[in-house]
């Protein structure tokens, strides 16, 4: 049987915790926009751009250790294990996963020198913080990339991904296209020609890099206006149900789907 | 004065890091990063073979120094959603080009070149309309070495109840490999081949199915000729099928296909494991791609041995020639080892985890797609001085995946999922879920 609420992996059962309240887990992040008044027009107007707010999410979680000394045991661990970046999933929503910090944690447990008896179990409530409020695929997806448009399976959030690119002796236009074909202007970029199978280039649109491979050998030292001609490192959003090709040549785009809720 | 503010936080941490000793998966983001802090290395002197991607299509053949990242479909609901990290063996396909349409004719088959799995390379529908002779396209193939060989192609039902593949020793008058699919709606069956060995198949996108097949042993001086039938060999039969990517290697097995003429080498992933001989649980997850019918030794993976020889102490896992199922080896200067007694089956997820006690007693365990766990047990092999290292040295202790120490001395064929080392004899339940 598949547990409750995974961190890291994990069954917070093997922490002695047992879930009681996920918080807001379903919900959707909350999205600020700016906006304008138009002349002579009642309402206003929201940005087409926005940003989303970090989600919080308190759990609330049984402590169930067998004695004083063990409680304090469990809740070290519990420390240890929320420690760093967190990979926060559901036993029963397996497939997607949530990235998140730990920025608090209340703990109104009952104190055994109040009630003259030892009391062991407590009541825990880990703030979770998910500064990407976006769940994502737990495992990756790979497609390939040809001169043939692919239709890029996505979630309900954008997604940049990792192209790779090979294979291509003349100069090479990565590009992106909407649902009906026609190219997004802003999701292009053309790179100088590669020297056939022994040259590779791998672009990072997350994190604006791009690696280059000749002989086998990965270089970032190139700078990216040597090889990048023209374009700009883009994102792929569903309401395009895009579709990513490559003029020439052929690559492979790694990505997760990223999801709202 | 404090030293330490008591505002002071502990370090924000970005990136996902495992508190395990050595962390590595593919889930993570298809990098060859581990989660820990090890340095590790890939790579690969030339084109790796072609990959599943999400949906059944076929990605690559990657560039030189590129990871073949795959995808697995364990769960058979269509979606490729398992990440592996393909580790296959050197192969070159023999086939020097695919455009079937362009091989000989035997009879007067037509060919219609149609979308395959991969986008590079057409698939082609042969038929036989004639009900009179078995029409089917000829290629030959200029084998090395007499031995058995491997024979992998695309298919895909057309309007054949059946469909016949033949390696023909046109010098000698004989088969070295009749296999004939007899389709059950898009599914190819378990081929009837009364020449030869049936390995395994894989369904890829749009009902194309990967058929992995196996040649009686071959005289590579005669000449050899794959013939693709439209349908059965009976003359009499009508109908077509669908064909893609035709494959043969001077091997035992192949994991996938390749593109024509396509040399394929092997790719080398490792990484530094700075730490002394102690007990340990070391856990690999991958997918079984082929490594049950290799012929000759070969290692599946080693675990903290010299980068650039096999110095001791070394502790190995692998699959020996003939061997009943995985091995360890447990080699402090005076070896022990343990045999597993049963294989996965092909495309089967599997789960190896070598335990080493105190008492340097090495355990493997193994569990086929989760399923119970079942073991071996080495006899004793007492630890060496906590100072030594696995290689007998800090500066050069590896853990290298799909090969022994010395790149290329015994290679072994996975697609890796994970691999994890933590500290202590652990059970695989413990290991399944650690980080």
């Amino acid at each position: 049987m598949s547990g409750i609420l995974y961190i890291n992996d994990m069954d917070v059962a093997e922490l002695g915790l047992k879930p009681l309240d996920l918080s807001d887990w379903w919900g959707a992040p909350r999205v600020t926009r700016a906006s304008a008044s138009p002349y002579a027009l009642a309402g206003a107007i929201p940005s087409v751009s926005g940003s989303y707010e970090p989600r919080r999410l308190t759990l609330a979680l049984a402590l169930e250790s067998s004695s004083l000394a063990g409680r304090r045991s469990d809740v070290d661990d519990l420390h240890r294990q929320f420690q760093g970046l967190l990979e926060v999933r559901l036993g029963d929503d397996s497939t997607r996963v949530g990235y998140a910090v730990m920025e608090g944690m209340a703990a109104p447990q009952r104190h055994p020198g109040f009630f003259g008896n030892t009391w062991p179990q407590a009541r825990v409530g880990p703030e979770l913080v998910f500064y990407d409020v976006c769940k994502y695929d737990r495992e990756p997806s790979l497609v390939p990339l040809s001169t043939t448009p692919f239709t890029v399976p996505m979630g309900t959030a954008p997604t940049a991904g990792i192209y790779t690119v090979y294979g291509s002796t003349s100069p090479v236009t990565l590009r992106a296209r909407a649902y009906g074909g026609e190219l997004l202007s802003d999701a292009t970029m053309t790179f100088a020609a590669l020297q056939g199978s022994s040259e590779a280039i791998s672009v990072d649109m997350a994190n604006h890099a791009l690696t280059f491979y000749t002989d086998g050998a990965a270089s970032s030292s190139v700078g990216i206006s040597t090889k990048l001609t023209s374009g700009w490192f883009f994102g792929l959003d569903p309401a395009d149900a895009p579709a990513v090709e490559v003029t020439a040549g052929s690559g492979e785009l790694r990505y997760r789907r990223r999801w709202l809720s | 004065m404090s030293l330490i503010t008591p505002t002071y936080a502990p370090r924000a941490q970005t990136s996902r890091r495992s508190r395990l000793p050595f962390h590595w998966n593919a889930q993570n983001g298809l990098v060859t990063t581990a989660l820990t802090p090890q340095t590790g290395t890939f790579s690969r002197a030339s084109t790796a073979p072609l990959a599943t991607g999400r949906d059944g299509r076929l990605v690559g053949p990657r560039a030189q120094g590129i990871p073949a990242w795959e995808a697995w479909d364990h769960d058979g609901d269509g979606a490729f959603q398992t990440a592996g990290l393909n580790m296959d063996l050197a192969r070159t396909n023999l086939v020097t080009t695919q455009d079937i349409s362009a091989w000989t004719d035997s009879g007067s088959p037509t060919t219609t070149a149609v979308p395959s799995p991969y986008a590079g390379v057409s698939a082609y529908l042969i038929d036989d309309n004639d009900g009179a002779t078995a029409e089917y396209k000829i290629r030959t193939v200029a084998f090395t070495g007499d031995a058995v060989k491997a024979i992998a192609i695309v298919m895909k039902k057309g309007t054949a109840a059946a469909s016949t593949i033949v390696l023909r020793d046109t010098s000698a008058g004989a088969d070295r490999l009749i296999a004939t699919i007899t389709w059950s709606g898009t599914d190819p069956g378990t081929p009837a081949v009364p020449t030869g060995t049936y390995l395994g198949k894989r369904e890829l996108w749009n009902d194309f199915w990967l058929v992995l097949l196996q040649t009686a042993s071959v005289t590579a001086a005669n000449t050899n000729q794959l013939w693709l039938y439209a349908t059965s060999s009976t003359g009499a039969d009508t109908g077509s099928t669908y064909y893609a990517l035709p494959t043969a290697a001077n091997a035992p097995f192949l994991s996938n296909v390749l593109t024509a003429s396509q040399a394929a080498v092997k790719p080398d992933l490792r990484f530094t494991f700075p730490f002394p001989v102690q007990a340990l649980s070391f856990y690999l997850r991958f997918t079984e791609i082929g490594q049950i019918f290799a012929a000759s030794t070969g290692i599946l993976a080693s675990i903290c041995l010299n980068g650039t020889s096999t110095t001791d102490p070394r502790l190995s896992i692998y699959r020996a020639s003939g061997g009943a199922g995985y091995e360890v080896s447990w080699d402090p200067g005076t070896e022990t080892t343990a045999t597993l007694a049963a294989l996965p089956a092909l495309h089967q997820s599997t789960e190896l985890l070598v335990t080493l006690d105190t008492s340097g007693v090495a355990t493997i365990y193994q569990s086929l797609a989760e399923a119970a766990t079942t073991s071996a047990a080495a006899s004793a092999q007492s630890l060496p001085a906590t100072t030594t290292y696995f290689g007998n040295s800090q500066a050069d202790a590896r853990l290298v995946i799909g090969d022994i120490g010395a790149s290329g001395t015994a290679p072994g064929a996975l697609s890796l999922h994970a691999c994890k080392v933590d500290w202590g004899v652990k059970t695989m339940a413990q290991m399944r879920v650690a980080f």
